[in-house]
């Protein structure tokens, strides 16, 4: 998948404008990162990606690069 | 493989008792603020739970349930020979809570029983561990009692306890030639045991006072999205069970959005998944057969003379499982509230005599 599509995957989770996600964003800045977007995030991945990710998994989160990783691995 | 058919054993009635105790989520918004109480009923549907009054307990709520379903089917005490309670909210540390019931039913003492120390994973477990049971054709009539008052062992200061709600409910199983097996397949992953955890209240922690169960959410979420779809299909696979021939996909009440996600991973319409924890929240082990009872009640599924029913339950342990049964629409069910306790005499410090 295009790194362009899964940024927009990622907006149209956490509810942002499109073009408004960057890769550099600190997710415990983002007041769109909470509990249930962690949530969220699980179910995009096991949907899109076929993976399971666990707390561990997000707990290593720092960045949307971090997500964005994660879908490529 | 920890899976098997039960033979001669139907399903005569279910009936859950609630505290007679309406919580509203919004009543919380003092504690919690406006903001995340409103999120947490946007995310997770729950609008109001029951809580158990002082004193009241898990057993008092399954006594209850328990006392007007055999009075519903006209049963004779005398004829149950097994009871099972299954919690994770014991009356005591010991003896066994099922022990008391025994007692405060006014059964028999040809009558085995004992508790089944797990949570949202007990019916399916309670059900698998009765009917294995009751293969010993001496036993024709059987009790399975499942209760928890999960508003008491979660922290009252976080928000996992406005996910949770109070009930007990009562399944009676009598052997009968002419009806249909069930099977079961259970599983257990106890390396993820923290993932649902109170420390302390046990043994391992003797100076650790605090047992309100800490869970980590997104390993739960995890869990359920992945480890249960795949036991279901597993299920659904070694008994060749095709999506048409379920009437009823009962799953726990853990969660409107996982429960969505299985049923759409399972290819079974949602249509056919009673939702009920809008009304109750989260109940435990108690949170299928209130789904099923609430959903009959309401109307909510399909009428039918029988319905096929597939229910999953999941949670501590990790432990999960999957069965199929069938229920006859001429079943006992219902639903009760009730204020009432049993008062056992014995008084703490802070406790009074009321």
């Amino acid at each position: 998948m295009e790194k362009e599509k899964k940024m927009e995957l990622l907006e149209e989770m956490l509810e942002m404008d499109a073009g408004t996600l960057r890769e550099d964003m600190i997710l415990s800045e983002m007041d769109e990162w909470d509990s249930l977007s962690m949530l969220s995030l699980i179910v995009l991945i096991d949907e899109e990606f076929g993976k399971t990710i666990d707390s561990t998994d997000i707990r290593k989160l720092v960045t949307v690069k971090d997500i964005l990783d994660i879908m490529c691995q | 493989m920890a899976s098997g058919k039960l033979r001669n054993l139907s399903i005569r009635g279910i009936i859950c008792a609630l505290p007679d105790n309406k919580v509203l989520t919004v009543s919380r918004e003092n504690v919690f603020g406006k903001e995340t109480v409103d999120k947490i009923i946007e995310s997770t549907g729950i609008t109001s739970t029951y809580r158990v009054l002082p004193r009241q307990t898990a057993s008092d709520l399954c006594f209850h349930a328990a006392e007007n379903l055999i009075k519903k089917l006209n049963w004779n005490k005398e004829d149950i020979g097994i009871l099972i309670f299954t919690s994770h909210a014991p009356d005591y540390k010991r003896p066994a809570t099922a022990c008391v019931l025994q007692g405060r039913l006014g059964f028999s003492q040809d009558c085995m029983a004992f508790d089944i120390g797990l949570g949202c994973s007990g019916f399916v477990y309670g059900m698998s561990v009765i009917g294995s049971i009751m293969q010993n054709p001496d036993i024709k009539k059987g009790l399975l009692l499942m209760g928890d008052m999960s508003s008491v062992s979660t922290d009252p200061d976080t928000t996992n306890n406005l996910l949770f709600g109070d009930c007990g409910a009562a399944v009676a199983i009598e052997r009968n030639e002419e009806c249909e097996d069930i099977d079961f397949l259970l599983k257990t992953d106890g390396t993820r045991y923290q993932s649902l955890l109170a420390v302390g209240g046990g043994y391992r922690h003797q100076n650790n006072h605090n047992d309100y169960c800490y869970m980590d959410g997104n390993n739960v979420f995890s869990f359920s999205i992945s480890d249960v779809v795949k036991t279901i299909k597993e299920f659904m696979d070694s008994w060749d069970i095709c999506t048409e021939d379920i009437d009823m996909l009962a799953l726990h009440q853990a969660n409107s959005l996982i429960m969505k996600n299985i049923a759409k991973k399972c290819k079974i319409s949602l249509d056919k998944v009673p939702i009920s924890i809008n009304h109750y929240g989260n109940t435990s082990s108690s949170s299928i057969p209130l789904a099923i009872v609430d959903s009959l009640l309401r109307n909510n599924i399909q009428k039918k003379e029988k319905y096929r029913v597939i229910a999953s339950g999941y949670g501590l342990g990790l432990s999960w499982g999957v069965m199929n049964f069938v229920l006859e629409s001429s079943m006992k069910v219902g639903m009760l509230y009730t204020k009432t306790y049993f008062d056992d005499g014995h008084y703490g410090e802070g406790e009074e005599n009321v």
